[in-house]
């Protein structure tokens, strides 16, 4: 009798999932911008906020919805005005120094040289990288680079 | 003579249009009200430097010329009754170069008539805008460096008033269009189009009603299901292989309120809504018949005896 049940409920259940889905299929005009792609993941929000709290510390869940819109917003904002460089120069890929640039731009010049900083460490560690895998691959150009 | 005259007003006139165009493009587009009257004044506080190096390059067109400015001011008076607000200082400023070459009298040393056109530039169209408008706390604050520069005859004591003022407002600030209903919004002069950009893109964005209504608990369904069908221990967190082949021989035993705080509190962790009664929905309609009670009786029971048995069975045997 109670594998029945359990059984109907399921079905059940499923049925909903599949109208659910076969709705939204059918209403691609009006479709709405899913929570994940508009907004950062609020468990990694999360993290990066206990980060800098004391060990004991709590965040409640509005605290992290309210961080949650907030840095995902200010993502667009700069994002925006790299874009609309971009666009100017007729150019189709936003590329760090964009970023970096379009960060002195808005007025935030105490963002903007750190992350400089930090992508021209970035770049010299992936060549670095891809040195040594060039050089693991091919040990004969290896010895070619080093005479 | 006349014709000479025309043509050199004519370009005088339209740079100064364009200048006054291209900075008050938004402002012009609104209502002349209040608040726009104190949006003009900060941005002609903002434009200032610009004004003094078009003023120069309008002197320096003057020298050359040698025109008589009689029937040039004579021409602008009835253009500054028709023009706005914005543009009346704009006109004013004409104006006072004008009235500058009167008082030097011809050729003099081009550095003195440069700084002289300056402090003149910043005094006079101040004085034009307290008599056209009342401004009640505006008034007060511009109106004294127009009355220290009427007073004063020599112009030593002027140009420290105008660094001062021009210090004081480095930080310039650029109010937004009055979109909400508490007025304008004063921002930061470099973030003043990206908000612009911004806000037409969140508006289109609510034109197509593509934002998101309210926040969903979860993004699957199968997942969700998955969860609540979980083994739970004691203090509701999930029994992973070991814990669950070890309780199997143990018992545990705990109190109705300390099941149901911690159960609420992992609900919050697992980004479950806070009520209880809610979570329940998630099996069936026919759920929603259980009282707040019978949820106590059923977590209790629940936790105490979820180990190798699935929680359906506890919820059917209740209903």
């Amino acid at each position: 009798m109670g594998d029945n049940n359990i059984g109907k409920v399921l079905e059940r259940e499923g049925f909903k999932y599949n109208f659910t889905a076969a709705a939204s299929d059918t209403s691609a005009q009006d479709e709405v911008i899913k929570e994940q792609d508009r907004l950062l993941p609020i468990a990694n929000v999360g993290r990066i906020m206990k980060q800098i709290l004391p060990p004991n510390a709590k965040i409640s869940k509005e605290a992290k919805e309210t961080m949650q819109e907030c840095v995902s917003e200010f993502i667009s904002f700069v994002t925006g005005e790299a874009s609309d460089k971009c666009h100017k120069e007729k150019r189709k890929t936003v590329n760090g120094d964009d970023i970096c640039w379009a960060l002195a731009t808005l007025g935030f010049d105490d963002y903007s040289e750190p992350l400089k900083r930090y992508l021209h460490k970035y770049r010299e560690f992936e060549g670095e990288r891809a040195n040594q895998n060039k050089g693991n691959n091919n040990t004969y150009e290896n010895n070619i680079a080093n005479i | 003579m006349k014709n000479l005259c025309e043509k050199d007003s004519g370009p005088t006139h339209l740079t100064y249009y364009a200048l006054g165009r291209t900075s008050w493009g938004t402002s012009s587009e609104s209502d002349v009200q209040q608040s726009s009257m104190s949006k003009s004044l900060s941005l002609k506080i903002s434009v200032l430097p610009q004004q003094c190096h078009k003023t120069k390059l309008l002197n320096f067109q003057y020298q050359d010329r040698d025109s008589s400015s009689t029937q040039s001011s004579g021409q602008s008076y009835p253009e500054v009754g028709s023009a706005q607000s914005g543009q009346i200082s704009v006109q004013c400023s004409n104006c006072s170069a004008c009235s500058t070459l009167n008082t030097t009298g011809g050729k003099s040393v081009e550095g003195v008539i440069s700084s002289t056109v300056g402090i003149q530039d910043y005094t006079f169209p101040l004085s034009q805008l307290c008599y056209n408008q009342s401004l009640a706390h505006t008034a007060f604050h511009f109106a004294e460096p127009c009355f220290i520069g009427l007073v004063a005859a020599p112009y030593a004591p002027q140009p420290n008033i105008n660094d001062a003022q021009l210090v004081g407002m480095s930080p310039a600030r650029i109010p937004l269009p009055p979109d909400l209903i508490e007025g304008p919004m004063y921002v930061n002069a470099k973030q003043y189009h990206a908000i612009l950009r911004r806000r037409q893109y969140r508006a289109k964005l609510e034109a197509q009603n593509k934002l998101i209504k309210e926040r969903k608990p979860y993004l699957h369904e199968s997942r969700h299901l998955h969860a609540l069908k979980r083994a739970r221990g004691s203090g509701g967190r999930f029994l992973n292989a070991k814990k669950l082949t070890s309780a199997n021989h143990g018992d545990s035993i705990t109190t109705c309120s300390d099941v149901f705080q911690q159960h609420e509190s992992d609900f919050r962790l697992c980004g479950y809504p806070s009520r209880i009664g809610r979570s329940v929905q998630g099996y069936s309609v026919e759920i929603n018949i259980i009282y707040q009670s019978l949820c106590d009786k059923l977590f209790w029971h629940t936790s105490k005896c979820s180990i190798g048995k699935s929680s359906l069975a506890h919820l059917h045997y209740y209903v």
